[in-house]
Protein backbone atom coordinates (compact mmCIF):
# COMPACT_ATOMS: atom_id res chain seq x y z
CA UNK A 1 0.00 0.00 0.00
CA UNK A 2 1.04 3.74 -0.47
CA UNK A 3 2.02 4.81 2.95
CA UNK A 4 1.49 8.04 4.50
CA UNK A 5 1.90 10.11 7.97
CA UNK A 6 -0.34 13.30 8.94
CA UNK A 7 1.95 15.81 9.01
CA UNK A 8 2.79 17.81 11.96
CA UNK A 9 -0.84 19.49 13.01
CA UNK A 10 0.74 22.89 13.93
CA UNK A 11 1.71 22.86 10.13
CA UNK A 12 -1.60 21.85 9.36
CA UNK A 13 -3.37 24.37 11.97
CA UNK A 14 -1.28 26.88 10.47
CA UNK A 15 -2.76 26.17 6.86
CA UNK A 16 -6.24 26.39 7.60
CA UNK A 17 -5.90 29.23 10.04
CA UNK A 18 -6.55 32.53 7.25
CA UNK A 19 -9.61 29.69 6.02
CA UNK A 20 -13.95 29.64 7.17
CA UNK A 21 -15.05 26.76 5.74
CA UNK A 22 -12.77 23.67 4.50
CA UNK A 23 -13.32 20.35 3.22
CA UNK A 24 -11.31 17.55 5.16
CA UNK A 25 -11.18 14.55 2.56
CA UNK A 26 -9.94 11.46 3.47
CA UNK A 27 -9.25 7.91 0.93
CA UNK A 28 -10.41 4.69 1.74
CA UNK A 29 -8.12 2.64 0.42
CA UNK A 30 -4.23 3.03 1.19
CA UNK A 31 -3.90 5.63 3.21
CA UNK A 32 -6.95 3.77 5.56
CA UNK A 33 -4.89 1.08 5.83
CA UNK A 34 -1.91 2.61 7.33
CA UNK A 35 -4.51 4.66 9.55
CA UNK A 36 -3.51 8.30 8.19
CA UNK A 37 -5.99 9.12 5.95
CA UNK A 38 -9.54 6.54 6.15
CA UNK A 39 -12.62 7.47 7.51
CA UNK A 40 -11.62 7.30 11.14
CA UNK A 41 -8.58 9.36 10.58
CA UNK A 42 -10.84 11.79 8.89
CA UNK A 43 -13.41 12.09 12.12
CA UNK A 44 -10.18 12.11 14.23
CA UNK A 45 -8.65 15.11 12.43
CA UNK A 46 -11.60 17.07 12.08
CA UNK A 47 -12.25 17.89 15.21
CA UNK A 48 -9.19 18.34 16.49
CA UNK A 49 -8.45 21.04 14.07
CA UNK A 50 -11.62 22.50 15.20
CA UNK A 51 -10.13 22.43 18.57
CA UNK A 52 -6.97 23.76 18.21
CA UNK A 53 -8.15 26.64 15.83
CA UNK A 54 -10.62 27.41 18.29
CA UNK A 55 -8.01 27.79 20.76
CA UNK A 56 -6.40 30.03 19.04
CA UNK A 57 -9.55 32.22 18.53
CA UNK A 58 -10.67 31.13 15.44
CA UNK A 59 -13.85 29.53 14.66
CA UNK A 60 -14.09 27.56 11.35
CA UNK A 61 -16.12 24.84 10.21
CA UNK A 62 -14.71 21.79 8.42
CA UNK A 63 -16.63 19.30 6.43
CA UNK A 64 -15.48 15.72 5.87
CA UNK A 65 -15.79 13.05 3.28
CA UNK A 66 -14.01 10.25 2.69
CA UNK A 67 -13.68 8.91 -0.82
CA UNK A 68 -13.80 5.28 -1.82
CA UNK A 69 -10.22 6.37 -3.90
CA UNK A 70 -9.38 9.89 -4.34
CA UNK A 71 -6.88 8.45 -7.34
CA UNK A 72 -10.04 8.23 -9.19
CA UNK A 73 -11.98 10.54 -11.40
CA UNK A 74 -15.12 9.09 -10.93
CA UNK A 75 -15.01 8.94 -7.55
CA UNK A 76 -13.39 12.55 -6.69
CA UNK A 77 -16.48 13.86 -8.71
CA UNK A 78 -18.66 12.85 -5.43
CA UNK A 79 -16.85 15.75 -4.02
CA UNK A 80 -18.52 18.34 -6.11
CA UNK A 81 -21.61 19.17 -3.99
CA UNK A 82 -19.38 19.60 -0.90
CA UNK A 83 -16.69 22.25 -2.06
CA UNK A 84 -19.24 24.07 -3.04
CA UNK A 85 -19.00 26.86 -0.89
CA UNK A 86 -15.75 25.84 1.21
CA UNK A 87 -12.60 28.24 0.64
CA UNK A 88 -10.33 25.38 0.82
CA UNK A 89 -9.65 21.69 1.19
CA UNK A 90 -7.20 19.92 2.71
CA UNK A 91 -6.95 15.90 1.15
CA UNK A 92 -5.26 13.28 3.68
CA UNK A 93 -4.97 11.02 0.57
CA UNK A 94 -1.54 10.23 -0.94
CA UNK A 95 0.19 12.42 -3.11
CA UNK A 96 -1.84 11.56 -6.03
CA UNK A 97 -5.35 12.18 -4.49
CA UNK A 98 -4.16 15.85 -3.45
CA UNK A 99 -3.49 16.55 -7.01
CA UNK A 100 -6.57 15.21 -8.34
CA UNK A 101 -8.56 16.93 -6.08
CA UNK A 102 -6.09 20.65 -7.37
CA UNK A 103 -6.78 19.71 -10.65
CA UNK A 104 -10.46 19.01 -10.10
CA UNK A 105 -11.37 21.62 -8.15
CA UNK A 106 -8.78 24.53 -9.24
CA UNK A 107 -8.99 27.45 -8.30
CA UNK A 108 -9.76 26.52 -4.41
CA UNK A 109 -6.78 25.92 -2.50
CA UNK A 110 -6.01 22.21 -1.68
CA UNK A 111 -3.44 21.74 1.45
CA UNK A 112 -1.82 17.95 1.77
CA UNK A 113 -2.42 16.70 5.50
CA UNK A 114 -0.31 14.03 5.34
CA UNK A 115 3.39 12.94 4.44
CA UNK A 116 3.66 10.22 1.34
CA UNK A 117 6.80 8.34 2.20
CA UNK A 118 6.36 4.30 0.89
CA UNK A 119 5.49 1.72 -0.58
CA UNK A 120 4.52 -0.97 2.36
CA UNK A 121 3.12 -3.60 3.99
CA UNK A 122 1.58 -4.31 7.41
CA UNK A 123 3.93 -6.42 9.00
CA UNK A 124 2.29 -6.68 11.88
CA UNK A 125 -0.77 -4.53 13.90
CA UNK A 126 1.18 -0.62 14.05
CA UNK A 127 4.49 -1.66 12.21
CA UNK A 128 4.27 -0.50 8.32
CA UNK A 129 7.66 -1.47 6.48
CA UNK A 130 8.20 -0.89 2.89
CA UNK A 131 8.91 -3.56 0.23
CA UNK A 132 8.66 -1.40 -3.18
CA UNK A 133 10.55 1.39 -4.13
CA UNK A 134 8.61 1.45 -7.62
CA UNK A 135 12.24 1.56 -9.81
CA UNK A 136 10.81 0.17 -13.00
CA UNK A 137 13.13 -2.36 -13.19
CA UNK A 138 11.85 -5.17 -10.69
CA UNK A 139 15.34 -7.69 -9.85
CA UNK A 140 12.60 -10.18 -7.08
CA UNK A 141 12.70 -12.83 -9.44
CA UNK A 142 16.48 -12.61 -8.77
CA UNK A 143 16.65 -11.96 -5.47
CA UNK A 144 14.51 -14.76 -3.93
CA UNK A 145 11.10 -12.30 -3.88
CA UNK A 146 13.22 -9.88 -1.28
CA UNK A 147 13.38 -6.34 -2.59
CA UNK A 148 17.07 -4.90 -1.94
CA UNK A 149 16.21 -1.44 -3.39
CA UNK A 150 13.76 -0.48 -0.90
CA UNK A 151 15.07 -3.06 1.72
CA UNK A 152 18.87 -2.99 1.96
CA UNK A 153 19.69 0.46 3.42
CA UNK A 154 22.37 1.05 0.41
CA UNK A 155 20.02 -0.56 -2.14
CA UNK A 156 22.78 -2.83 -3.11
CA UNK A 157 22.41 -5.17 -5.96
CA UNK A 158 25.13 -6.99 -4.87
CA UNK A 159 25.02 -7.59 -1.41
CA UNK A 160 25.37 -8.24 1.52
CA UNK A 161 27.62 -4.85 2.11
CA UNK A 162 30.27 -6.80 5.23
CA UNK A 163 28.33 -4.63 7.64
CA UNK A 164 25.48 -6.82 8.36
CA UNK A 165 25.24 -7.78 12.17
CA UNK A 166 25.92 -11.07 13.85
CA UNK A 167 22.30 -11.37 14.40
CA UNK A 168 21.53 -11.22 10.53
CA UNK A 169 20.54 -7.26 11.52
CA UNK A 170 21.40 -4.33 9.46
CA UNK A 171 24.06 -1.70 10.34
CA UNK A 172 22.41 1.26 10.25
CA UNK A 173 19.47 0.07 12.08
CA UNK A 174 19.32 -2.93 14.37
CA UNK A 175 15.50 -3.19 14.18
CA UNK A 176 15.89 -3.85 10.24
CA UNK A 177 16.62 -7.22 9.02
CA UNK A 178 19.32 -6.90 6.65
CA UNK A 179 17.43 -8.19 3.61
CA UNK A 180 20.60 -9.90 1.79
CA UNK A 181 21.30 -12.12 4.73
CA UNK A 182 17.53 -12.94 3.65
CA UNK A 183 18.18 -13.42 0.26
CA UNK A 184 20.96 -15.95 1.26
CA UNK A 185 18.61 -17.77 3.39
CA UNK A 186 15.86 -18.28 1.10
CA UNK A 187 18.62 -18.77 -1.50
CA UNK A 188 19.94 -21.62 0.73
CA UNK A 189 16.66 -22.86 1.53
CA UNK A 190 15.40 -23.45 -2.14
CA UNK A 191 19.54 -24.86 -2.99
CA UNK A 192 19.40 -22.28 -5.66
CA UNK A 193 22.58 -20.36 -3.88
CA UNK A 194 24.83 -20.68 -6.80
CA UNK A 195 22.43 -18.44 -8.39
CA UNK A 196 23.47 -15.21 -6.18
CA UNK A 197 27.00 -15.72 -7.72
CA UNK A 198 26.10 -14.49 -10.90
CA UNK A 199 26.97 -10.55 -10.86
CA UNK A 200 24.01 -8.41 -11.44
CA UNK A 201 24.59 -5.49 -13.64
CA UNK A 202 23.39 -1.67 -12.72
CA UNK A 203 20.30 -1.68 -13.46
CA UNK A 204 18.23 0.39 -15.77
CA UNK A 205 16.71 3.54 -13.64
CA UNK A 206 15.55 5.02 -16.47
CA UNK A 207 11.95 3.92 -15.80
CA UNK A 208 12.07 5.07 -12.25
CA UNK A 209 11.61 8.81 -11.39
CA UNK A 210 15.39 9.31 -12.72
CA UNK A 211 13.34 9.11 -16.25
CA UNK A 212 11.52 12.32 -15.78
CA UNK A 213 7.54 12.57 -15.32
CA UNK A 214 6.21 9.14 -15.63
CA UNK A 215 3.75 8.98 -18.65
CA UNK A 216 2.08 5.45 -19.93
CA UNK A 217 0.22 4.88 -22.92
CA UNK A 218 -1.81 1.38 -23.77
CA UNK A 219 -3.53 2.47 -26.95
CA UNK A 220 -5.38 -1.12 -26.17
CA UNK A 221 -7.40 0.56 -23.08
CA UNK A 222 -7.84 3.98 -24.47
CA UNK A 223 -11.22 5.91 -26.14
CA UNK B 1 0.64 22.70 28.98
CA UNK B 2 -2.75 25.04 30.17
CA UNK B 3 -5.79 25.30 28.93
CA UNK B 4 -6.34 28.88 29.24
CA UNK B 5 -9.65 29.84 30.55
CA UNK B 6 -9.14 29.61 34.72
CA UNK B 7 -12.81 30.95 35.56
CA UNK B 8 -15.03 28.26 36.64
CA UNK B 9 -18.23 29.37 37.12
CA UNK B 10 -20.34 26.76 35.90
CA UNK B 11 -20.72 22.89 36.90
CA UNK B 12 -17.61 20.73 35.86
CA UNK B 13 -18.65 18.30 32.93
CA UNK B 14 -17.34 14.88 32.71
CA UNK B 15 -18.80 12.03 30.20
CA UNK B 16 -18.11 8.89 31.57
CA UNK B 17 -17.92 6.23 28.80
CA UNK B 18 -18.02 2.77 30.92
CA UNK B 19 -17.98 -1.06 29.54
CA UNK B 20 -21.15 -2.80 29.75
CA UNK B 21 -19.10 -5.81 31.27
CA UNK B 22 -16.97 -4.29 34.02
CA UNK B 23 -20.32 -3.03 36.17
CA UNK B 24 -23.07 -5.17 38.48
CA UNK B 25 -26.24 -5.12 37.39
CA UNK B 26 -27.42 -2.46 39.10
CA UNK B 27 -25.34 0.20 37.38
CA UNK B 28 -26.35 -1.33 33.99
CA UNK B 29 -28.74 1.58 32.43
CA UNK B 30 -27.77 2.46 28.88
CA UNK B 31 -26.97 6.13 29.47
CA UNK B 32 -28.01 8.15 33.07
CA UNK B 33 -26.70 11.42 34.27
CA UNK B 34 -26.01 12.96 37.42
CA UNK B 35 -25.69 16.73 38.93
CA UNK B 36 -24.59 17.68 42.07
CA UNK B 37 -22.11 19.82 43.96
CA UNK B 38 -20.17 21.78 40.79
CA UNK B 39 -20.24 18.69 39.14
CA UNK B 40 -22.35 17.36 36.01
CA UNK B 41 -22.11 13.39 35.34
CA UNK B 42 -23.21 11.96 31.83
CA UNK B 43 -22.61 7.97 31.55
CA UNK B 44 -22.99 6.06 28.58
CA UNK B 45 -22.70 2.76 28.44
CA UNK B 46 -20.66 1.07 25.73
CA UNK B 47 -20.61 -2.65 24.84
CA UNK B 48 -16.81 -2.97 25.10
CA UNK B 49 -14.00 -0.14 26.02
CA UNK B 50 -12.26 -1.38 23.09
CA UNK B 51 -15.45 0.34 20.91
CA UNK B 52 -14.76 3.64 22.50
CA UNK B 53 -12.75 5.23 19.27
CA UNK B 54 -10.20 8.36 19.33
CA UNK B 55 -12.78 10.24 17.56
CA UNK B 56 -16.13 9.70 19.78
CA UNK B 57 -13.99 10.69 22.65
CA UNK B 58 -13.30 14.11 20.79
CA UNK B 59 -16.24 15.08 19.64
CA UNK B 60 -17.52 14.59 23.13
CA UNK B 61 -14.65 17.56 24.59
CA UNK B 62 -15.23 19.56 20.99
CA UNK B 63 -18.84 19.20 22.23
CA UNK B 64 -17.98 21.33 25.65
CA UNK B 65 -17.37 18.73 27.72
CA UNK B 66 -14.53 19.51 30.50
CA UNK B 67 -13.39 15.81 30.94
CA UNK B 68 -14.21 11.77 29.62
CA UNK B 69 -13.17 9.35 31.97
CA UNK B 70 -13.29 5.85 30.55
CA UNK B 71 -14.07 2.95 32.50
CA UNK B 72 -12.39 -0.05 30.92
CA UNK B 73 -12.34 -4.06 32.75
CA UNK B 74 -8.99 -5.00 34.18
CA UNK B 75 -6.06 -6.70 31.77
CA UNK B 76 -7.35 -10.09 32.51
CA UNK B 77 -11.53 -9.67 33.17
CA UNK B 78 -11.85 -8.06 29.55
CA UNK B 79 -14.56 -10.62 27.90
CA UNK B 80 -12.79 -9.76 24.63
CA UNK B 81 -9.35 -10.41 25.99
CA UNK B 82 -7.81 -7.21 24.48
CA UNK B 83 -10.21 -4.72 24.25
CA UNK B 84 -9.42 -2.56 27.54
CA UNK B 85 -6.08 -2.84 26.87
CA UNK B 86 -7.18 -0.99 22.99
CA UNK B 87 -9.28 1.34 25.39
CA UNK B 88 -5.65 2.22 27.25
CA UNK B 89 -3.42 2.63 23.75
CA UNK B 90 -6.05 4.87 22.75
CA UNK B 91 -6.37 7.02 25.41
CA UNK B 92 -2.49 7.41 25.15
CA UNK B 93 -2.70 8.30 21.85
CA UNK B 94 -5.48 10.29 22.17
CA UNK B 95 -3.55 12.46 25.14
CA UNK B 96 -0.63 12.89 22.83
CA UNK B 97 -2.78 14.32 19.97
CA UNK B 98 -4.76 16.88 23.00
CA UNK B 99 -0.86 17.97 23.96
CA UNK B 100 0.19 18.58 20.45
CA UNK B 101 -3.09 20.96 20.18
CA UNK B 102 -2.23 22.78 23.50
CA UNK B 103 -5.01 20.90 25.50
CA UNK B 104 -4.76 19.41 28.80
CA UNK B 105 -4.28 15.80 28.32
CA UNK B 106 -5.50 15.05 31.56
CA UNK B 107 -9.14 15.66 30.17
CA UNK B 108 -9.30 12.28 29.21
CA UNK B 109 -8.75 9.44 31.46
CA UNK B 110 -8.97 5.79 31.87
CA UNK B 111 -9.69 3.50 34.82
CA UNK B 112 -9.10 0.01 34.58
CA UNK B 113 -11.38 -1.41 37.15
CA UNK B 114 -14.54 -3.24 37.48
CA UNK B 115 -17.26 -0.92 39.33
CA UNK B 116 -19.21 -1.89 41.97
CA UNK B 117 -21.68 0.74 41.83
CA UNK B 118 -22.92 3.81 40.15
CA UNK B 119 -21.59 5.75 42.78
CA UNK B 120 -18.13 4.49 41.85
CA UNK B 121 -18.97 5.50 38.37
CA UNK B 122 -19.48 8.95 39.75
CA UNK B 123 -16.33 8.98 42.42
CA UNK B 124 -14.09 7.98 39.34
CA UNK B 125 -16.25 10.99 37.38
CA UNK B 126 -15.10 13.35 40.49
CA UNK B 127 -11.82 12.28 40.33
CA UNK B 128 -11.36 13.25 36.62
CA UNK B 129 -13.21 16.77 37.08
CA UNK B 130 -10.37 17.43 40.32
CA UNK B 131 -7.23 16.50 37.50
CA UNK B 132 -9.00 19.03 35.12
CA UNK B 133 -10.15 21.84 37.55
CA UNK B 134 -6.73 23.30 37.99
CA UNK B 135 -6.74 24.03 34.41
CA UNK B 136 -10.07 25.33 33.88
CA UNK B 137 -13.13 24.78 31.84
CA UNK B 138 -12.55 23.27 28.69
CA UNK B 139 -12.01 26.16 25.76
CA UNK B 140 -14.34 24.91 23.74
CA UNK B 141 -17.33 26.62 25.60
CA UNK B 142 -15.32 30.02 25.65
CA UNK B 143 -17.32 31.02 22.67
CA UNK B 144 -20.85 29.93 25.07
CA UNK B 145 -19.63 32.42 27.43
CA UNK B 146 -19.19 35.38 25.26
Amino acid sequence: MIFAEWKPLDELIDKLEPHKKVLLAGCATCVAECAAGGEKETETLAPLLRMALKKRGHSIEILTATLEKQCEWEFVEELAEKVAGVDAIMSIACGIGVQALAERFDPIPVYPGVNTSALTIREEAGLWAARCAACGDCVLGETFGYCPIARCAKSLLNGPCGGTRKNGKCEVNEDVDCVWTLIVERAERQGRLESLSVLRKPKDWSNSRHGGPKRVIREDLRQ
Amino acid sequence: MVDEIKELNQDTEVVVLYCQHGLCDEAKASAWSEQACGLSVRAIMMPCSSKIEVHYVLRILESGADAVEIIACPEKSCKFLVGSRRAEKRVEYLRGLLERIGYTPERVGISRRLAQSPQELIDLAKARADAVRPFGINPMKKGEQQ
